[in-house]
């Protein structure tokens, strides 16, 4: 003889997110007084897209994330965010919820290794992309102090062989 | 009549053999894991002691003279150049290593318990199996030739094949006994003050010839905890644990040198800095950025900052070598760290010189500096 039973299944799902950041800290040569260097940074960036935000914070997207620059042009800060749905069962709301706080940890785990990795990979090309950035605002500056001295006669950018960035300015004094 | 006829013309049981045997083992002679039988050592015949006593000695010596010895090196004494070959008297002023009765304790102790742990059941008697660990290694009152010899036990301990956590707390008590064992090791877990503490008496006029014996031995104990640290197998948190470590002794160890006017005493590290920025990550800042980033098990950035930054800091002992040569290359004739400061800066600039370039852009990105 056999017996028939029912089992209900209760089902819960929420949604879980998490959020990763990773800081550059920027050291700028004294070629200008700390407050122009600054300026020259934002110039540059402004030019590559970055808009002012909150706070006099400079924001922009770099290599599709988020990135900050601080108000004192001091640190970038970039930010990964990721989001996923998780749903669990149980044959009572209880056990269901249960599952699902464990289903959430396991989730939130996996998302935040996964936004890690995301940073991590993403970080030589921020740091390329701000060592050009810098190094644009070293030109810049370069030449407003060339030109403070006297006048600009002329001026040679050129890459050696070893990747090394030379600029070269006479000036009449 | 040397020591040597005294004890040759006695017989020993083979109780007594199997005692000189462990002593061989602990001096890295031959191999501790097939000593097992009772040793013999309630009451020591004084010619066993004899003869244990005189081999401790003469690899105490061998281990101070043995590598790199007939290498003249330039030394100060009383802040004055001087330079010979190890063996040289005018060097060694007097030195003799100096031994205390913790050495034949960690002998005879050694031989009494260390072959039982090798076969115990690890699950057994817990804390009688603590009580013995404890009672083996004296730590107190100990002299420049015990720390030799419980450095050349630390590094032999392992062939006994001890349960982990028994050898792990002998060469702790090793390492509390011996200043010389804790900075060959690297001494997990200690604070900079503690260490700074610990190793003070290695550059006590004193007791100084043991570490300038020993220049080669240091660099290339420190080279082969970097090399295996750099290879990046281990979990996130005892890569950690391990460059955190090495990073405390190395920098408690220059602030011991530098304070004790001794840099002439920092050619190993020297030589070490070096050897991490040309060998160890050889790759430069970035891919050792990269490295660390792909590290199985880092689970966010902040951990791979850390891990990063405890990277960072070992690199940083070249970076503060560079700095203290630039410091010391001002010092003018007539100055107190004058003639230290010449051979410390010809020995930077022939060692570390080179390397500098590569350990100052290997710093900046490691802290993430860009710019």
């Amino acid at each position: 003889m056999s017996r028939a039973y029912r089992v209900t299944w209760v089902t819960v799902a929420s949604n879980v997110n998490t959020d990763d950041t990773l800081t550059m800290n920027l050291s700028l040569l004294g070629i200008l007084p700390e407050d122009e260097m600054a300026a020259l940074l934002r110039e540059e960036l402004a030019r590559r897209g970055w808009k002012l935000g909150e706070g006099g914070a400079l924001t922009g997207v770099v290599q599709g994330l988020d990135a900050s620059l601080s108000p004192d042009a001091a640190k970038v800060t970039v930010t990964a965010r990721a989001e996923g749905d998780v749903s669990a069962r149980g044959t009572s709301r209880d056990d269901a919820k249960a599952a699902l706080q464990r289903a959430e940890g396991a989730a939130r785990d996996e998302l935040k290794a996964g936004v890690a990795r995301r940073l991590t990979a993403a970080e030589p090309d921020l740091r390329a992309t701000m060592g050009e950035v810098i190094q644009r605002a070293y030109v810049e500056a370069l030449k407003r102090k060339a030109a403070s001295m006297g006048a600009v006669e002329s001026l040679q950018e050129t890459r050696g062989s070893d990747g090394e960035y030379e600029v070269t300015i006479k000036v009449r004094t | 009549m040397s020591a040597v006829a005294d004890y040759a013309a006695v017989t020993f049981t083979v109780e007594e053999g199997r005692c000189l045997d462990v002593l061989a083992a602990l001096l890295g002679r031959r191999r501790g894991e097939d000593l097992r039988g009772p040793t013999g050592t309630r009451a020591p015949h004084p010619a066993l002691l004899a003869a244990g006593s005189d081999r401790i000695a003469r690899s105490v010596a061998r281990y101070l003279t043995h590598e790199e010895g007939h290498r003249a090196r330039s030394f100060l004494r009383g802040g004055r150049r001087t330079e010979g070959r190890v063996w040289d008297a005018h060097l060694g002023a007097g030195f003799v290593p100096r031994f205390t009765v913790a050495s034949r304790d960690l002998w005879l102790r050694g031989a009494q318990h260390l072959p039982a742990l090798a076969s115990i059941d690890p699950a057994a008697a817990p804390r009688s199996r603590e009580r013995t660990v404890a009672q083996l290694v004296p730590v107190e009152g100990t002299a420049s030739g015990d720390w030799v010899f419980y450095a050349i036990a630390h590094t032999s301990l392992r062939s006994f094949l001890l349960p982990a956590e028994e050898e792990r707390a002998i060469l702790r008590r090793l390492r509390q006994g011996s200043p010389l064992a804790a900075l060959l090791d690297a001494e997990p877990d200690a604070g900079e003050p503690e260490l700074r503490a610990r190793f003070a008496p290695l550059v006590d006029p004193a007791n100084a010839r043991v570490v300038e014996c020993v220049e080669a031995r240091l660099a290339a104990a420190w080279g082969a905890r970097a090399r295996a640290h750099g290879s990046w197998r281990l979990t996130p948190a005892e890569l950690l644990r391990r460059w955190g470590s090495l990073g405390r002794c190395l920098h408690a160890w220059l602030d011991v040198l530098d304070g004790a006017r001794r840099m002439d005493l920092a050619r190993p590290l020297l030589t070490f800095a070096a050897g991490v920025a040309s060998e160890v990550l050889r790759g430069g800042g970035e891919a050792a950025r990269a490295v660390v980033s792909a590290v199985p098990g880092v689970r966010s950035v902040g951990e791979r900052d850390q891990l990063l930054a405890a990277v960072a800091r070992v690199v940083d002992v070249g970076g503060r070598l560079l700095r203290v040569r630039d410091r010391l290359a001002l010092e003018r004739y007539g100055d107190e760290r004058h003639e230290e400061g010449q051979l410390y800066v010809r020995e930077a600039d022939q060692r570390l010189g080179p390397a500098r370039r590569q350990v100052e852009s290997l710093a900046r990105a490691l802290a993430g500096v860009v710019g």
